[in-house]
């Protein structure tokens, strides 16, 4: 009997507590609902200011913090060391070597390029680069004499050269530079960049994040990491993988000095955890808060919360060139396309937190039409749709995806809607790198993935990449001539109107077409310090921190 | 013809082999106890005063008794009554013999006397049993670990385990010393080697570990262990039943020396009647939890009284007829979770009457020294079997 | 004891030839492109097929193998594929943090274990016992991260008295160690417990109270040491698991220890660093192994006997 109860007892206790067990949503592994799969892909150029795309959602979101009056900042005491928390792990310190949005907020601070722009108006401004005189042709700099690498050595023009040289190389930077022929020195402070083709949008890319200039001398002597030391306002002091990085103000900068003195990033991959420290005021700053624990954030004492509507579009990908006959299919696909409940898919995934996409791109790239209407919701429609086909009895598809909690939840919601014209869905979560060699490979059926464009970009990065037959981001698997023509044509036109023309046509060419079915534009969280000032949020990612500060 | 010639000459070989090793086991065992003897006197001379002799104080007559002990194992399957209305007296000096078949109670019963009965299960239900006249029944705990291997010592049945095998030899003994005398740390390990050599062992061996002795030896320790504090009464539990015959006779020869020079009174409990025979004053015979017969030597060998003793006696192998059948006692034990009402060796017994199934026979003396409990003594004139042949 | 020792330890040779071995062709089996992963998706085919030259990925399996093997005696286990840093030094700079992480759990486990299943064995089917058999399940029970989680929001977030992560100190120790230990703590519990009920039935204990010794004597003196060996065993075991790598604690934490390391490897398909990393890890246990064995030696001195043979 005393046996017997005691074994009542136990497991009562244990259920209880399994019930409420799991209950933070990052759950562990590193999931964060911020930059979710992999990379936000750089775009480049073109200065049309971001308009009032967002819909008004920004005016109850603050997305900038302003800088201190001088008197303020004289009486005021910062502190010396500004915490970052991040969700993801600097993987290598060599810029050339990835297009993650972390490695972005390292480059900015610790690497020159030949132009930069203001984070807050995306305005070109002098880098390296004093002075620049555009033709069709080529490009000439006036390069500055006063740089220095944070060895001491001073930045040259065979620098420069030189990572321009390694840039067409690598991997993760050719498709970028490739509107460059070769670079000529002219003399010590005079370059002129031959242009291969022409590009509209080429000083934008010059101001990529790693479109950044490296030392030839420590980039061969360490192949490894030779090519983190660069000449930007803060070198790399203490890197330790899977723990934190340590920058510290590097006093030699010629450009204007930063007020912080030292930054340290730490890795901490689980949400909640990172929450907390934000919350109890061990980090400054917090990047990619899940849209559920925001309230925390904003109910301490210690931390506030900054959101801006994201330049990251969540979107669905449909094979239209593989194997599968019905993906083939126009009209399967805008069936499809109608049948999703995109509403439902913003509450259930992000609690409500995103914004509907009414286009292929996101509102702050340059020629987004606000008037265009994605597919509505309308299973009636879609159904009929399906019925004029050869596939009117439904087939069977797979749907995959880099295994995390939202895009779970949107698969799952698609399979569903799906299911409701007759369409059999199979949901197929993958780890990064499978998810990976699948797309490589070109052997998905349909998945969910995501698209983020720079600050201030132009749509020619974006269209290349994501609709050029031949891209490496095509994900449709497209290859349309009337659309490589109008893109390459866009790229170079010169008249506004006509420029905004055609690309409103390949716009809603994509829509029609059905084969990239756009969801949601991510609203971006950040957690900081209520003392921190002179930042402002990026939508695309790429925050710039160097001329921020705390006030103690 | 031949055959039986061949059988004689054989016989007398192994008798001569048989009177050659009980020689050489003897003269061994002489030896052996001659340097016992000289460190126990060197012992002795240090060692306390017997009870017996203490100034002022009247000595308790009795160094141990045991009053109507009842003890039982409540288990969850069954109530095991173990000991049933034990009685038992012992004088200083004298040993006794507590002769019966597994399960008849004796282990138990030496186990009450130091309170040492698992308690769960065991229970020890009522009954008095004091050692040199104080009840050990009533004394706390604290008192009983202070008895405990002082005033009564304890000897188990199996050397191969009775050992901790993480301790060294000498440690062992010397942790008996500790407890109950005050001494220092290197006093006790002296004393502890001096055991040692008492039992026969070198000295250096206390370092030694239990695992790289004999079983002769282990046992050896145990008695330097039990004897270490010069105790009053030893309890002694089959101590020689695990060892082979000539092992048998060193360790009783040093354990009836130890025994002669301090004056120790001793329980031998065994089921072996020669080990009594050579060792005992008393016997003491044990059945289902009670004392069934109890006299000196000579009453119970020569003028045995109880049917079980009888049989015990009857079921030992004839050296002298050695084609003859063993006679062993029919039946088994009775179970002791389920003792009938009356006599409990009644289904075994070949003189059992109705009476003797009615009620438990009680105990009657039949000399000063001798007593029997069986209804069969109703009758003045009745004798076992066995008491006719020996008159 | 030294020969024993010395045996040991040039067994561990062999152990690292086939640890290798397995691990290479594990690693070699998992799906997914090292190229693709260091090119990036966007790569074009020629980009990809450039750096599996240059890695030399195509080679044949022995070639690949004996090329490392060739490597790792002269103590180069080569570069992460995707951070570009050396294999080895990497492990080792993250090993004093697993180091403590381990201590810190295996001493947060034996505080309260032994006292436990001592505690346990002594009233054993009493409504002690019953509770620390409660106890002990659940923490076996319990969901790990989860307990990191609690116990991050109530003492760091609510009572402010650890930091949330991160290895910084003692104090960044406390919690991660309780959240590792606990599980720990209820495996050893319970392995004190079913020893000492062993040992305690043993025919020495009874001639110990038949010495008088007291309960305490008996129960610690006496009993415990004889249980300890199957304490150590499973505490052994445990420390070598939490030292290659509670990867939930670690990220729930921010501990930067081997764990994560090696997951970051996994997930990024990084067969080189997860390759040279598991190799350690296992060079590690067999160490751990072996010391495990020498306390044996000390505790039981039947075992040492048997070493000396």
């Amino acid at each position: 009997m005393k046996k017997f109860l005691a074994t009542l007892l136990a497991a009562a206790m244990v259920f209880s507590l399994a019930a409420c067990g799991g209950k933070s949503e990052g759950g562990s592994g590193g999931e964060s609902s911020g930059a979710e799969s992999g990379e936000s892909q750089g775009g480049e150029s073109e200065s049309t200011e971001p308009s009032g795309g967002d819909g008004g959602d920004s005016s109850e979101m603050v997305s900038d913090l302003p800088a201190l009056s001088e008197s303020e900042l004289a009486n005021a005491t910062l502190k010396k060391q500004v915490v970052i928390g991040l969700n993801k792990d600097l993987v290598t310190l060599d810029p050339y070597a990835s297009n993650n949005v972390e490695v972005s907020l390292l480059l900015r601070m610790t690497h020159s390029h030949l132009v930069k722009q203001d984070p807050r108006t995306y305005e070109l401004q002098p880098d390296l680069a004093t002075d620049w005189e555009v033709t069709d042709e080529y490009i000439d700099f006036t390069i500055r004499d006063d740089a220095k690498f944070h060895n001491g050595d001073p930045v040259t023009i065979e620098d420069i050269i030189y990572s321009f040289d390694v840039m067409k190389e690598n991997s993760y930077t050719s498709s970028k530079v490739s509107f460059i022929d070769h670079i000529e020195k002219i003399d010590d402070t005079h370059i002129r960049m031959h242009l291969a083709k022409n590009n509209q949008d080429a000083l934008r890319i010059l101001a990529y994040f790693n479109v950044c200039i490296v030392s030839e001398k420590e980039s061969k002597a360490d192949e490894a990491n030779g090519r983190g030391i660069g000449s930007g306002p803060y070198k790399v002091a203490e890197w330790e993988l899977g723990s934190h990085t340590l920058l510290e103000r590097f006093d030699d900068y010629f450009g204007e000095k930063p007020l912080t003195e030292s930054f340290l990033m730490k890795t901490q991959p689980e949400d909640s955890a990172r929450v907390i420290s934000i919350e109890n005021g061990e980090t400054d700053i917090c990047i990619a808060p899940p849209a559920q624990e925001v309230e925390h954030i904003a109910s301490s004492d210690k931390s506030m919360v900054m959101a801006v509507t994201a330049n990251k579009l969540v979107y669905i990908a449909i094979n239209q060139n593989g194997n599968h006959k019905a993906l083939a299919d126009k009209k399967v696909r805008q069936a499809i396309a109608h049948a999703i409940n995109r509403e439902n898919i913003i509450i259930a995934a992000k609690d409500g937190k995103a914004k509907l996409a009414n286009t292929v791109i996101s509102p702050k790239t340059a020629y987004y039409n606000p008037d265009q209407e994605a597919m509505e919701y309308d299973p009636e429609l879609a159904k009929q749709l399906l019925s004029e086909t050869d596939f009117a009895d439904g087939f069977e598809m797979t749907i995959s995806f880099i295994d995390g909690t939202t895009y779970k939840t949107i698969a799952q919601l698609f399979q569903a809607d799906l299911a409701a014209i007759g369409i059999t869905v199979k949901v197929d979560p993958k780890d990064n790198s499978s998810m990976k060699t699948l797309m490589a490979e070109e052997k998905h059926e349909a998945i969910i993935y995501n698209w983020g464009p720079t600050p201030g970009e132009g749509p020619d990065i974006t269209f290349r990449s994501l609709f050029m037959g031949g891209s490496g981001s095509n994900r449709q698997i497209l290859n349309d001539e009337w659309v490589n023509e109008t893109i390459e044509a866009a790229a170079v036109e010169t008249d506004e109107a006509k420029r905004q023309d055609l690309y409103y046509q390949l716009q809603e060419w994509m829509i029609d077409n059905a084969g990239f079915l756009p969801m949601y534009y991510e609203i971006l969280y950040m957690g900081v310090n209520k003392n921190l000032h002179n930042f402002n949020i990026e939508p695309s990612e790429q925050h710039t921190f160097t001329y921020c500060y705390v006030t103690e | 013809m031949e055959e039986n010639k061949v059988l004689d000459e054989v016989k007398e070989v192994a008798e001569d082999t048989a009177k050659e090793v009980k020689d050489a086991a003897e003269n061994a065992a002489a030896e052996v106890a001659e340097a016992a003897e000289k460190t126990a006197e060197e012992i002795k001379d240090t060692a306390d005063v017997p009870a017996s002799e203490q100034d002022g104080k009247a000595a308790p007559e009795y160094v141990l008794e045991i009053d109507d002990l009842y003890v039982e194992y409540d288990t969850e399957d069954a109530l095991v009554k173990a000991v049933n209305g034990l009685n038992l007296k012992l004088r200083h000096g004298e040993t006794v013999g507590l002769v019966g078949e597994t399960g008849a109670g004796k282990t138990t019963t030496a186990l009450s006397i130091l309170r040492l009965v698992p308690d769960p299960p065991g229970v020890i239900k009522s009954g008095s049993i004091k050692v040199e006249g104080q009840n050990v029944m009533e004394l706390s705990e604290a008192a009983m670990q202070e008895i405990r291997g002082n005033d009564v010592a304890m000897i188990f049945q199996d050397p191969m385990t009775a050992l901790n095998p993480v301790f060294t030899v000498g440690e062992q003994i010397a942790e008996t010393i500790r407890l109950h005398t005050d001494c220092t740390k290197d006093e006790a390990d002296e004393k502890a080697g001096d055991m040692l050599e008492v039992v026969g062992i070198p000295r250096a061996r206390g370092n030694e570990f239990p695992h790289q002795f004999s079983g002769g030896m282990k046992q050896r320790v145990v008695i330097a262990i039990a004897l270490a504090c010069n105790p009053k009464l030893l309890i002694a539990d089959e101590p020689t039943t695990a060892l082979d015959v000539t092992i048998q006779a060193q360790v009783l020869d040093i354990m009836r020396g130890l025994k002669d020079q301090f004056n120790t009174s001793m329980i031998m409990i065994t089921h072996d009647l020669g080990i009594v025979a050579e060792t005992c004053d008393s016997v003491a015979i044990i059945y289902a939890g009670r004392i069934v017969e109890y006299g000196t030597l000579v009453d119970v060998f020569k003028h045995t009284l109880h049917p079980y003793t009888e049989g015990l006696f009857n079921s030992l192998p004839n050296i002298h007829n050695r084609t003859a059948k063993l006679k062993p006692i029919k039946g088994l034990m009775c179970d002791p979770s389920n003792l009938p009402v009356g006599c409990p060796f009644a289904d075994r017994c070949n003189y059992v009457t109705d009476a003797c199934k009615e009620k438990l026979p009680e105990q009657r003396y039949v000399s000063d020294t001798h007593y029997v409990c069986c209804t069969a003594y109703d009758d003045p004139n009745f004798r076992l079997e066995r008491s006719k042949e020996n008159g | 004891m030294w020969r024993f020792i010395l045996k040991r330890l040039i067994m561990l040779i062999p152990v690292l030839f086939g640890v290798a071995l397995i691990v290479y062709f594990i690693m070699d089996l998992t799906p997914g492109d090292p190229a693709v992963i260091i090119a990036g998706e966007d790569a074009t085919p020629e980009q990809r097929e450039a750096i599996r030259e240059e890695l030399g990925l195509n080679d044949p399996f022995i070639v690949r193998y004996g090329r490392y093997m060739f490597n790792l005696f002269r103590g180069d286990m080569g570069r992460s594929m995707l951070s570009k840093v050396d294999v080895f030094p990497t492990y080792f700079q993250k090993l004093p943090a697993s180091l403590a992480l381990a201590f810190g759990s295996i001493i947060v486990a034996l505080l309260l274990s032994i006292p436990l299943g001592v505690l346990s064995a002594t009233h054993q089917n009493t409504w002690v016992d019953t509770l620390c058999t409660i106890i002990g399940m659940l923490g076996m029970s319990m969901p790990n991260f989860w307990l990191g989680m609690m116990l991050i929001i109530a003492f760091s977030n609510k009572l402010g008295w650890f930091p949330s992560g991160g290895f910084d100190g003692l104090k960044s120790l406390i919690l991660p160690s309780i959240t590792e230990g606990v599980f720990l703590l209820a495996l050893i519990m319970r392995n004190t417990r079913s020893s000492m009920l062993d040992v305690i039935r043993q025919d020495y204990i009874v001639t110990a109270k038949a010495k008088g010794v007291n309960r305490r004597g008996i129960i610690w003196h006496h009993a415990f040491r004889n249980a300890l060996i199957p304490i150590i065993t499973v505490a052994g075991m445990n420390f070598a698991y939490v030292l290659c790598g509670p990867v939930l604690t670690e990220t729930v934490f921010s501990w930067p220890g081997v764990g994560r390391l090696v997951y970051d490897g996994i997930t990024k398909t990084d067969t080189q660093l997860v390759t040279g990393c598991l190799i350690l890890s296992c060079m590690f246990v067999s160490v751990i192994n072996l010391v495990v064995d020498i306390i044996y030696a000390f505790v039981d001195p039947r075992i040492k006997a048997q070493y000396s043979k």
